[in-house]
């Protein structure tokens, strides 16, 4: 008995998991985008910024550990089509949890400092920062349960986890950088 | 022209004018926001300079999404709009794209000779 | 060995069965079950929405009444606002309809994401008991639908009636999303061989297109409610302006969502009525790319058109003539539908059965109210006109007009498919006339009580304005509204229970839904369709070849729980895969999301913590299981 036969010419072959992690991405990059959007509203709407009594970012950790972040796309690039992803996943969520360590150190570092409560500035800066955060966390989780799957073996299935995990990453870092270059911005100009 | 270079210029007519009015809407926006805002008005942008050179630079762009559509248009002329693809796809989306650009056009228009015309930062 | 076609059937319908009784329903993926579990749900508070506009035109009926004190009416205009739009139209038109028939209409047996589809409900379900029972308990939302600071902050509103606001949005968007993802990948992903982009159902463009529209608007809103949320209960400022907030920050965001979501209303009511008027003119649609086209520009250019519902707020004129130039233009692809609506009923051989005759309705209604939308594009014009009676002439007629008039065509047009069913003709159009002449009773006068200058949102008004006859005659229609929507749904219940049986394909329709039994059975098609036109089911010869394909067993796949995935563009078949059957996953995690969020409002973090590590587990849960590779 034949059945349907696979069209030669349909190249793009995405599995439907990765489709649903794209549609998720669209989502949050467009929650990031409209908090981004009010970061430089609030920014255009105040003469001095940040405030009178807040220091400015400090530009040398932060971008450091974005840069180790950033590196983290590849081996999580590797992960999803290397023969051995535990060891790329292993490395991957070993950095990802050491900047995501030393963020939460700065971040409460930083409220020492200046808090949500006392400006404008500090509510969007907490916010958009605890956003990203928030999301890194997240992969970090989802990193963690697709390594342990793999622990017993791998599967078509785990093979496509890898992949969508492997992007919502990607995103994240892009995200990241945004967000980074964003707050650090009044350091710029 | 051959089926590759059809569907490339069927796409670009397609997506390219509304990505582009869209980045010229936003920057354009930015743009007056940045110019009347307390926080920037210091910067003094050049307002009316930037309006111009947006509402050109994104005109220049959709009136070549538009003549990359009418192009495949006419050259899958014979073309069904319920026929089978790629040729039926790509000319339904040249049709589209056709209709799309002229819109997309005339808002850069309206919007950047107003915008320019307007005495900055008047208050409505 | 070779297998019949009854033997084959048989397999498939034993893989698709769904569990019996009220567990099954409970633990259902099946996208046309849970179509109908939006459809029952979205009528309830359709119903509590036309009780409170019932109440608010009595309450307004005559001038210095007093049925109902301000608070209550604030409360009501609120509510009224939110549930119409967020828990009635959208869920309607996205949940129940799309879920029901977009499957149906691609070639496929289910949406692509079943169980998320499943989660969606029970979330959607979980945001309406939250705002209602805030209501009820007396904490409803009370600042207005759009529900502006400073009004809402915790300064003016000190009340837990804006966390109600908040949370039952946040829900409800969640839900929402969901089924805007999963109606998307269903439609690039899942269409039937053969259905490239130029022969997808116009019904399907309109889907797509709203379901972008709430893929890239809801944030805005959540990001909003967000900051709403920080303000109000952690001392935040985003929109304090005496510590570096903005006000306007609240309007931009709450615009940037608001209007793509009045576009979300009523595209897919477009696509209803593209949908109908093939079947009932016996003529393709007229200019079918540009239709197709029109209805993804009216979401796409209504993304740049936001702030000007902030017109007379005193932002700068080369700021807001942006948003008056696009406002202008995103009339042209509604009126190209119009057009193609309008020639296509023309040119047709149109049988004026109630389904057509709630497109025709709605036709006339959506030109009247685009036309009072388009004089707001004018600054000047609309600084005298914002906050008064004209605004909400022009929505409702939108609204009600273009939104809840496909809905109502579309519940009769399809009632045979899902029910098996006819209905009672006369009735129908009857109970059509009655809420024609109410409708326009109703909502006509409010275009001139607003030109003569009655505001928004007031409980009630002198009676020396010169606006008490109008008020009564929009009261009288809102009663008149009321009984031809009685009489509508009577002759629903009524025809279900006793109307003739319908077969497949009463109307001759255009789409693949039409070519299966009515109702459809569990796994939709019996064999995958192959499709070469937008009209599938007036291709004869193509449905003839599937009846080949059914007894020569290609494609039928009744090895497992199979669906057939395509290629975006083009359609051409790119794999089979195994899809989720029925799953307790789903309400569980949104009962213990409801859970948590329930706590976090109320303080109680330990506790909350305790449902976060549940809905970890139930997660775990939902991925514990792979499917079957093929």
């Amino acid at each position: 008995m034949t059945d349907i036969v696979v069209d030669r010419r349909a190249r793009e072959r995405f599995p439907l998991g990765l489709w649903g992690m794209a549609m998720l991405i669209a989502t949050e990059s467009a929650l990031f985008a409209m908090m981004i959007g009010s970061y430089f509203y609030l920014r255009f709407k105040n003469a001095h910024w940040p405030p009178p009594g807040i220091p400015e970012p400090k530009l040398l950790i932060p971008l450091i550990l974005l840069g180790v972040l950033l590196t983290t796309s590849f081996p999580m690039f590797m992960a999803a089509r290397s023969a051995t992803p535990k060891l790329w996943l292993l490395l991957a969520l070993i950095l990802q949890s050491g900047y995501f360590a030393m963020e939460v150190h700065e971040y409460a570092g930083n409220l020492a400092h200046f808090t949500p409560q006392d400006h404008a500035y500090g509510s969007i800066y907490y916010t958009l920062l605890g956003a990203d955060h928030g999301h890194v966390a997240i992969g970090l989780l989802l990193n963690a349960w697709i390594l342990w799957k793999l622990l017993f073996g791998m599967t078509a299935y785990r093979r496509k986890a890898l992949r969508a995990i492997a992007f919502y990453w990607h995103a994240v870092n892009v995200l990241t950088l945004v967000v980074t270059l964003t707050v650090l911005s009044p350091a710029f100009a | 022209m051959s089926i590759r270079r059809l569907s490339q210029l069927q796409w670009f007519g397609l997506l390219a004018g509304g990505t582009i009015w869209f980045a010229e809407f936003l920057a354009g926006i930015l743009a007056s926001q940045a110019r009347c805002n307390p926080g920037s008005a210091g910067w003094r942008v050049p307002h009316d300079a930037i309006q111009f050179g947006l509402m050109l630079f994104a005109a220049v762009v959709v009136g070549a999404a538009g003549v990359a559509s009418a192009i495949v248009f006419r050259a899958t002329y014979e073309v069904e709009e319920q026929d089978p693809p790629p040729h039926g796809r790509i000319h339904f989306f040249a049709a589209a794209a056709c209709a799309g650009n002229i819109v997309f056009f005339v808002i850069i228009l309206l919007t950047g000779i107003a915008t320019i015309v307007d005495r900055t930062c008047h208050q409505a | 060995m070779t297998t019949t076609v009854t033997e084959r059937v048989e397999r498939l319908e034993r893989q698709w069965a769904e569990r019996p009784g009220v567990l099954g329903w409970l633990t259902t993926t099946d996208h046309k079950r849970i179509g109908l579990l939006y459809f029952w749900t979205t009528l309830v508070f359709f119903g509590a929405g036309g009780v409170e506009a019932l109440v608010m035109r009595t309450q307004l009926v005559q001038p210095n009444n007093d049925i109902v004190g301000p608070e209550v009416f604030d409360q009501l205009f609120t509510v009224h606002g939110m549930t119409m739009i967020f828990w009635f139209i959208i869920p309607m038109t996205t949940g129940a309809f799309g879920n029901y028939l977009v499957p149906l209409m691609v070639g496929a047996r289910d949406m692509a994401f079943p169980r998320l589809n499943a989660l969606s409900f029970w979330i959607f379900v979980a945001s309406g008991i939250f705002l209602y029972v805030g209501l009820f308990s007396g904490f409803g939302p009370d600042a207005g639908w759009f529900n502006y600071v400073p009004l809402s902050t915790r300064h003016f509103d000190p009340s837990r009636n804006i966390e109600m606001y908040t949370l039952g949005l946040a829900f409800n968007s969640i839900a929402s999303s969901l089924t805007a993802a999963n109606l998307i990948v269903t439609i690039l992903k899942l269409r039937a061989p053969g259905m490239s982009f130029n022969r997808l159902p116009l019904f399907c463009f309109a889907f797509l297109a709203a379901s972008f529209g709430l893929i890239f608007a809801l944030p805005s809103l959540s990001v909003d409610l967000l900051y709403l949320y920080l303000d109000r209960n952690l001392g935040f400022h985003f929109f304090d302006v005496a510590h570096g907030g903005s006000t306007f920050l609240w309007q931009h965001l709450f615009w940037f969502f608001g209007h793509p979501e009045v576009y979300i209303l009523i595209v897919p009511a477009f696509g209803i009525a593209t949908e109908i008027i093939p079947a009932f003119t016996r003529r393709k649609m007229l200019a079918f790319p540009l239709v197709a086209i029109a209805e993804l520009l009216v979401v796409f250019i209504g993304f740049g058109v936001w702030a000007h519902h902030m017109f007379a707020t005193g932002l700068p004129t080369v700021t807001l003539v942006f948003f008056a130039g696009a406002t202008a233009m995103v009339v042209i692809p509604s009126t190209i539908q119009v057009f193609a609506w309008s020639m296509s009923i023309l040119t047709g051989r149109p049988r004026f059965r109630t389904p057509l005759l709630f497109i025709i309705g709605f036709i006339v209604m959506f030109v009247a109210g685009g036309l009072t939308g388009i004089m707001f594009l004018a600054i000047p014009f609309d600084q005298q006109v914002t906050d008064t009676y004209f605004v909400v002439a022009h929505f409702h007629y939108i609204i009600f007009g273009a939104a809840v008039f496909p809905i109502f065509g579309g519940m009769y047009y399809w009632f045979p498919k899902v029910t098996g069913k006819l209905y009672f003709e006369r009735p129908g159009q009857i109970s059509f006339w009655i809420i024609f002449v109410g409708t326009n009773l109703l909502f006509f006068p409010m275009h001139i009580v607003g030109l003569l200058g009655m505001p928004r949102r007031v409980y009630t008004y002198p009676g020396d304005m010169g606006w008490t006859s109008y008020n009564l005659i929009e009261s009288i229609g809102g009663y008149v509204t009321a009984l031809g929507i009685v009489v509508l749904f009577a002759n629903l219940v009524v025809s279900y229970f006793r109307g003739p049986p319908s077969g497949p394909d009463p109307w001759h329709g255009p789409t693949l839904e039409w070519s299966v039994p009515s109702p459809p059975p569990e796994y939709n098609f019996a064999v995958i369709p192959v499709v070469s036109s937008a009209y599938a089911n007036w291709d004869h010869d193509d449905r003839e070849r599937d009846g080949h394909r059914l007894t020569a067993g290609v494609g039928v796949l009744e090895r497992g729980h199979e669906q057939h995935v395509s290629s975006v563009v083009d359609g051409w078949t790119s794999e089979i895969i195994d899809m989720p059957h029925s799953s307790p996953w789903p309400i569980l995690l949104a009962a213990s999301l409801s859970v948590m969020f329930t706590l976090l409002i109320v303080q109680k973090f330990v506790y909350a913590s305790i449902f976060a590590v549940l809905i970890g587990l139930t997660l775990l849960g939902w991925h514990g299981k792979e499917p079957q590779e093929s």
